[in-house]
């Protein structure tokens, strides 16, 4: 986990305002609306462990669900992003990014909408990220495990970049 | 900090205990909170003291504003009346004190957790709080304070709070279920510390 730097001022108001206002897509449960979509080793482990794939972990804003673009201010490369919404109780079990493992020159990225708040957390590995600010930006290897959970009373959202470098 | 390691005191959880919380299910704790209180009380008191109660109850209101529990549940909570043993019989070596103790066991399976929140029922009063593992930690599982997150402990392992009235939660966002023991000397729901 490479901490790059803090881009508060980048982030705008009302994005937060949007994500907090809307559904976006409710993982896993919406999967099942996209038959293409194949289950990867660590994804189908949850559903052994006893997490059911008709429940709402937490909310993905993709582009496809915002009015507005992002353009990573510290990644120059062609690059997706998506956005996490947790609401209290929420969370994303152990995962590993598999596709991460194998594409050469991938970097992912990490970044807070807001300061952090006592109950959430992002566990990278074997450890555990906490007392970030808002804007604050982690590179960090989405091929090992990782996972992250909002025990809070607050919303807890996150943009996620991946970069891909030509 | 919030949390003071005591030691590893693996040696003293009898495995037929977690194996018994394992296999066990309990109490449904926000859903069956009321009815298991209710049991615990008559059990250990004789009756149900609802002023106590509503003073624990203190503990969830915050949650009840934020959480959609409808039809959800938590964790899991096994109080004396819930196991075959009573650790009264068999006191943890790691304690700091002479005298009563309240405890109680937390069962989080794969998804489940603790919401941030504060003993209401220890304000005030002088109290040793212990938190014990009875399962290694696996990736995804965390013991949260105020300034502190708790990983990589293994079975045994035994911390203080330091402060028993701070913020504290915890999740489980692995594979594998998690079981940890609570110890408390003030908890009147539980008939210590009058």
């Amino acid at each position: 986990m490479n901490y790059i730097g803090n881009f508060s001022s980048w982030v705008q108001d009302e994005w937060v305002s949007e994500i907090l206002s809307n559904p976006g897509w409710s993982l896993p449960k919406d999967l099942e609306k996209d038959p293409s979509v194949v289950l990867n080793s660590d994804e189908r482990k949850w559903f052994k462990a006893g997490y059911k794939r008709s429940d709402h972990f937490f909310s993905a804003f993709y582009k496809e669900h915002c009015s507005f673009d992002i353009k990573a201010p510290w990644s120059p490369q062609s690059w997706d992003w998506w956005i996490v919404k947790m609401m209290p109780g929420q969370f994303i079990p152990v995962h590993g990014d598999l596709s991460m493992a194998t594409r050469k020159n991938a970097k992912s990225y990490w970044m807070p909408f807001q300061d952090w708040e006592i109950g959430h957390v992002f566990m990278h590995q074997d450890k555990t990220i906490t007392n970030y600010k808002k804007g604050d930006v982690f590179e960090y290897d989405a091929s090992i495990l990782h996972c992250a959970v909002n025990i809070s009373l607050v919303p807890r959202i996150i943009l996620q970049v991946r970069e891909y470098v030509e | 900090m919030s949390l003071t390691y005591i030691g590893n005191y693996a040696e003293w959880i009898k495995p037929e205990w977690l194996e018994e919380v394992l296999n066990t299910p309990g109490p449904e704790i926000p859903k069956d909170y009321r009815i298991h209180e209710e049991m615990v009380q008559k059990s250990l008191r004789g009756h149900f003291d609802k002023v106590s109660f509503d003073e624990e109850q203190k503990d969830w209101q915050q949650m009840n504003e934020v959480y959609d529990y409808d039809d959800n549940f938590f964790f899991e909570m096994f109080d004396v009346p819930d196991l075959t043993f009573n650790l009264r019989d068999h006191r943890p070596p790691f304690l700091e004190f002479a005298g009563p103790f309240a405890w109680w066991i937390t069962k989080l399976q794969p998804g489940k957790f603790t919401p941030m929140h504060r003993d209401s029922y220890s304000v005030g009063c002088t109290t040793y709080k212990y938190w014990m593992a009875w399962t290694d930690w696996e990736p995804g599982q965390v013991l949260m304070t105020e300034d502190e997150a708790i990983i990589k402990y293994k079975a045994g392992d035994v911390y203080k709070f330091t402060d028993p009235f701070i913020l504290h939660g915890a999740a489980n966002a692995g594979m594998q279920t998690r079981v940890a023991l609570q110890i408390t000397t003030w908890r009147p729901n539980r008939g210590v510390g009058e």
